[in-house]
Order: structure tokens, then sequence, then C-alpha cells
């Protein structure tokens, strides 16, 4: 089964779509936070708005963003499932859901935070939005959430379940994690690699086992997780890492969007825009935890 | 049984109902159900609604309660099945687990120090990272395979096992330990009153009456395994895994699509998947949490989709486990159908005129050798399993 990258969206410290990202590629710089979700405008009344919270509407934009960049903005969704990562949820949400029971006791738990908390939650207005009665799924590996989420998506393009899924991740930059960042850092156990920044934002991607009119970014050729040493090296090409210490020769990219849970979802994004630049023939994209867990992604070029 | 038929060789289930998957089939064929407020945590609700608490079990310090829960299960899974840690050693195995509480950052004296301006140290995160509940199960049984943790809200723990039956239809496992788990706490005993679909009373699935759901909190983990290694371990199959659907009713998050059609297409694709009739189901363990809307669509869905076909609703003995829910539920099928014989349903007293259709009211005889079991969730989630009897010992 031949899986293709047909649109990318992407909206993080480094600016809001797939140009944005390959200028952040080309030229490096740091990123600024918080990242902006004013551009959802485009695609969502403001009225709708009112019900996502600030995680919610950083997937919700990221995931229009990628099909308005396959050119499939209002496509029939039929055949279309939703898989979104996330490694820490709304956290946001989350806290402003305790400062409800904090501030004013237990009978005034905010109903709408608590709904909101669910780490579904970004999944569940997708669907809303797009119209989309396909499976929906999300899950939360900490730092291999992408990599498991994408074989779930994998999978299901393979067994011929859907023909198209809606892949995507999408982390924030809270309060809290602004916290455990810091606190993390000071007792030497930092969440990522010194000097990093703590990142948020979102990053979406339309898969497709059709054979689509449009010219796709690059085919998805493998995607394995596990405990031990990742497997089919050495890599052919360029070898994009993230997380936990490896020895591998290859490029870290974290400091263009920030660490966080939802960074190989920006490799993976920044990988497909080299390919199709003709840049990188082939990239892997290794993430590692300090368990010595990886997730392990490879796209490859499109010939047909 | 069809090609695509994935092995179960091994159950553990651990709720309110029971410490381990015998004693909750044999507390809910006696009718003993205990929902009670809770003991482990106080609220200062006014009304003090009634939880099903995992009675007698203490976590240790360093994991979160779902965690442990879920170890417990798992243990007794892979007893069941024959499996020790040097058999799996061996072997690649993956872990799929459905949550909703195991993965969430919200421990509230965690945030209540920060909140008032203080520096809280950082232990309650750390277990909350040590915890995510497929990590911390690869972890305690040395498993290298893939690892998943699932957050489709209350259908987690059915998706579980659906997602690891097909690793195994793919050949990416050789055994995947399939189930669910969540613990009960203040933040989602709140939230769930806070949207006011809690009970004050006892759950009355399917009920005339029924106004709400209790929580509840458990565990249970499938043992899948590959045909071939089923084989040769000269081991047996206590059911199969025929089918798996899925759907969204991209309708609302947190209510129900009242005409039932996200439902409606999640149980067709079990069926086809397994390649199965509509007579062969012998009974569906439906989701039943009591709260009106999603009974009535439930129901009336069933009523439509399956007229005559017996369902029941085991919340009623167990309380909604939340992401453990779909995982318990299935253990439980997979029992029911050994033993031909379902509970009835806890709780149950008056038809509601408006379901169409009502669930059994006694421990009732089964003819045939096909389950459904199925769960509906936030986020407009449906997912359903369809179950097969497996081979006699």
């Amino acid at each position: 089964m031949r899986i293709t990258v047909q649109g990318v969206g992407a909206v993080g410290g480094f600016g809001c779509g797939v140009a944005a990202l390959a200028q952040a590629l080309a030229q490096g710089g740091a990123p600024s936070f918080p990242a902006d979700p004013a551009p959802l405008d485009r695609f969502v009344p403001k009225r709708t708005q009112r019900r996502l919270d600030r995680f919610s509407r950083l997937a919700v934009l990221a995931a229009h963003l990628a099909l308005e960049d396959a050119g499939a903005l209002g496509d029939d969704p039929e055949r279309l499932a939703v898989v979104v990562a996330s490694g820490y949820g709304a956290t946001g949400t989350t806290l402003a859901m305790i400062d409800s029971i904090l501030e004013s006791g237990d009978a005034c738990t905010s109903p709408i935070h608590f709904a909101g908390s669910l780490h579904n939650t970004p999944a569940a207005h997708l669907s809303i939005l797009l119209g989309a009665k396909g499976p929906s799924l999300t899950v939360s590996q900490f730092e291999l959430s992408v990599p498991s989420a994408l074989m779930a998506a994998q999978l299901w393009l393979d067994q011929g379940r859907v023909d198209r899924v809606l892949f995507g991740a999408v982390d924030e930059k809270s309060e809290l994690n602004d916290y455990l960042w810091e606190r993390r850092a000071e007792l030497e156990r930092p969440l990522g690699p010194a000097g990093a920044a703590c990142g948020e934002g979102a990053a979406f991607f339309l898969l497709s086992s059709r054979d689509e009119p449009a010219s796709p970014y690059c085919t998805l050729d493998a995607v394995s997780t596990g405990r031990g040493p990742a497997p089919g090296q050495p890599y052919p090409g360029l070898v994009l890492l993230d997380g936990g210490a490896d020895d591998l020769p290859g490029r870290r990219l974290t400091p263009l969007w920030g660490c966080m849970p939802a960074a190989p979802a920006f490799d993976l994004a920044a990988a497909a825009v080299l390919i199709r630049q003709g840049a990188e023939e082939r990239v892997d994209c290794l993430a590692r935890t300090e368990d010595g867990d990886f997730g392990l992604i490879r796209l490859g070029p499109c010939r047909r | 049984m069809t090609a695509r038929a994935v092995p179960v060789s091994g159950l553990g289930c651990i709720s309110a109902a029971g410490p381990d998957l015998e004693a909750c089939m044999a507390s809910m064929f006696r009718g003993e159900r205990a929902p009670a407020p809770p003991v482990r945590f106080s609220s200062s609700h006014p009304v003090r609604y009634p939880v099903f608490e995992v009675p007698d079990f203490a976590e240790p310090p360093e994991l979160l309660r779902t965690a442990a829960l879920l170890l417990r299960a798992a243990g007794e899974a892979l007893a069941d099945a024959g499996l020790d840690r040097d058999q799996l050693a061996g072997l690649r195995v993956g872990a799929c687990i459905g949550t909703t509480v195991g993965s969430a950052m919200n421990n509230e004296a965690f945030c209540r120090e920060f909140r008032t301006g203080g520096r809280p140290a950082m232990a309650p995160m750390d277990r909350i990272l040590r915890s995510n509940p497929a990590a911390a199960l690869a972890r305690a049984w040395g498993l290298t395979g893939p690892c998943q943790t699932i957050v489709n809200a209350c259908s987690s723990g059915t998706d579980a096992v659906g997602l690891g039956a097909s690793w195994i239809e793919a050949g990416l496992c050789d055994l995947v330990l399939a189930g669910g788990a969540d613990e009960l706490g203040r933040i989602t005993y709140n939230g769930f009153i806070s949207m006011r679909i809690a009970a004050p009373g006892p759950c009355l699935p399917f009920d005339r009456d029924r106004e709400g759901l209790n929580l509840g909190e458990g565990a249970a983990v499938l043992v899948l395994e590959a045909p071939e290694l089923l084989r040769r371990r000269r081991a047996r199959a206590r059911a199969f895994v025929l089918g798996y659907g899925s759907s969204c009713d991209a309708y609302h998050n947190t209510a129900p699509s009242p005409d039932g059609a996200g439902l409606e297409r999640a149980i067709l694709e079990a069926l086809a998947a397994g390649g199965l009739d509509r007579a062969q189901v012998a009974f569906v363990n439906a989701h039943g949490t009591s709260t009106p809307d999603n009974d009535r669509v439930e129901a009336q869905v069933l009523a439509r989709m399956l007229p005559g076909v017996p369902f029941l609703s085991t919340k009623g003995y167990t309380g909604h486990t939340l992401g453990a829910a779909g995982a318990i539920e299935a253990a439980f099928t997979v029992a029911s159908l050994e033993r031909g014989l379902i509970p009835g349903c806890a709780g149950f007293r008056s038809a509601d005129p408006e379901l169409g259709a009502e669930p059994v009211r006694e421990n009732t005889a089964l003819r045939g050798a096909v389950a459904l079991s199925q769960s509906l969730a936030f986020g407009g989630n449906n997912a359903v399993l369809a179950l097969g009897l497996g081979e006699r010992p």
C-alpha cells in the first residue's frame, strides 16, 4: 500500500503555514511564543471558535491548513479518519478546571473546562467541523505520541478501513507546562536538551492511500515503535533526531519550534518539505526516550 | 471463525465487582452491587453521589492508581494465558491500553500550591509521567513491542482491544496486552457531577427513572495472541476478537447523536469485519451508562438493528469505569459466552416506552457463540467489538 503525504499544515513559534515553516528551516532563528491561532478566522467563524480552547484552536488551525495545502477543503469526508497525538493534552484548560474548584468549591467545578480537559477534544471538534464520521483516535504516549499515533493511521490506511487520514499532533505552552519545564531544568532532569525552549504548536497532515490528482510531498514508508535499537540502521538519508540522547549522526530541528511531545510532528513536516523541495531524497525521523524507547518514521520520495 | 479472528488467550480484570474476573462474574450472577459515597477522597458536595470503588487495593507510591490497577489485571491475564516473564522475553509483545485519567496532568494538590504562589515539588507530576498506562505496563513486564495509550474518553478500552487486535492481524506483534484502566478521583467526580450526568442514587441502566451514572474504577487486560504462537505453545483461545468497528458522530462534544447513526455504523463495521450476520449475535454488552441520552440512543439503535437480541449493561455492578469500561466489558462478554449465561441488568426495574427495547432483568441463558461489546464516548466516539467463543478446555 502506497501512502502519500498530500498536505501539511503547521502553526508554532515560527509562524503559521508551510511557507513559514520552510523559512524557519532555511534561515533558522529562535521561535517566538505564544503561537498565534488567529488565522483560524479564515476557516472557522468566530462564533464557533468560542467553543474551542486555545489547545483545540491550534489543532483545528493546523488541520485546516493541511487540508487547504492538499486542496482538500470541502472534500467528502466519508472515508476520512481523524488521528491526533498529544503528549500532555489541554493543560491550560485542565488548570482552569482545577482553578474553578480551588476558587469556588467542589460544587462550582466548571463543566465546560472539565469537558474541554479531555485529550480527545480537538479530534471531536475536527470531526464536527468537517462532518467526518469515520474512525477518530487520540493517542497520548508522552514523547512518543506522534509515532505511536501515526502507526494507527498507517495501519488503517493499509487495512483499507479508510483511504484518507487527517493526522496531527498538538501541545501547548501553558503556565503548568512552563513551570514543569523550569523546575525540571533546575533539578537537572530537563524535559529537553539544555538551552532549548518549551514549545507549543500543532502540525497536521493529510495522508492518503488514494491515487490523488495533486502532487504529494512524499511517501510514508514505515512507522515503528518499541524498545531497544531502532530498526533499519544505517539510514540512507538525513536523520532528524528528537528526544533523548542518541549517538546517531543527524540534525536536531527542535530549536526551531521548541521542545514539546508533539515536536516529532514538526520534524515530520520539515522532512516532507525537504523531500518536496528536492533537498533530501529520504528522511528518517527518530525520537527516543530516556528509557530507551524509540519511534521511527521513514519518508521517501514519490515516484509514480 | 473467520480468517481475521484474533485469539484471546488470557483475561484479567479488577473492578468494584471483584478483585479478579472469576470473582466479578460470580458477584454479578449473584446480583450483588454496592455503590456508596467515596471513601478514598472527600467532597463538599451537599449530595453524596455514590460510586463503585475497588476495595482493599492500595497503589504503590511511585505509580498512579490507574497504572497499579492495570498491572494487577495484566498479571492475572498473563497467568491465565500461561505466560511468564521468561516466555515473554523472546517475543514481540505490544501494549495497547485505553484510559482517561491515566494520562491527565491534573494533580489537585500540586495545582493548589502552584496557584497560591508556592513552588510545588515535582513528585506528583513525575508520578504522572511514570504512569502512562501502556508505558508502565511495558516497563513492568519488559515488553519491547509497540506501546500505545489511547485517550478516546469512554470508548478507549474498546478501541484499545480493537487496535491491539489489528497489530496481531498486521503481523506487528506475537502478543498484545490490550485493555483499559482508570481510577476514581476528586476531579473526575466533581467533573461528572458538574455536567449533571451523575445520579444521586444507584444507577438504573435503561430504566424509565434513570437519572445518570455512577462512576467506578478498575482495569481489564486481554492477552491477544498470534494464531501461530498459540499453536506453538499448545495453548487454547478462550475467545476470538472477530471484528472491530468505530466511528464518530460528528455531532456534539458531550452528547450522542439522537439518530444513533454513528453507533449503527460502528456495529455494521464490526460485524462486516468478522464476516458476521446479525442473526449470529447472542447478546450485546451495551454501554448503558444510565444517563437519559446515552441509554435512549443506544436502546433505540439495538431495537432497530438487533431486535429481540438480549442485551444488558454491567455498569450497575461496576459503575462507569471510563477508559477501562470497554476492556472490562469485553472481559465480561467473553466470560459470559463461556458460561452461556449473562447476568441480569442490575438497576433495571421499569421499561421506558421511549426506548423500544429493554435489557434482561434476570440471569439469562444464551443461544449462540458471538456477542457484541460496545462503547460510546465524549467526543462522539462509538466503538464496537465482535467477540466469539473460543475453544472449550
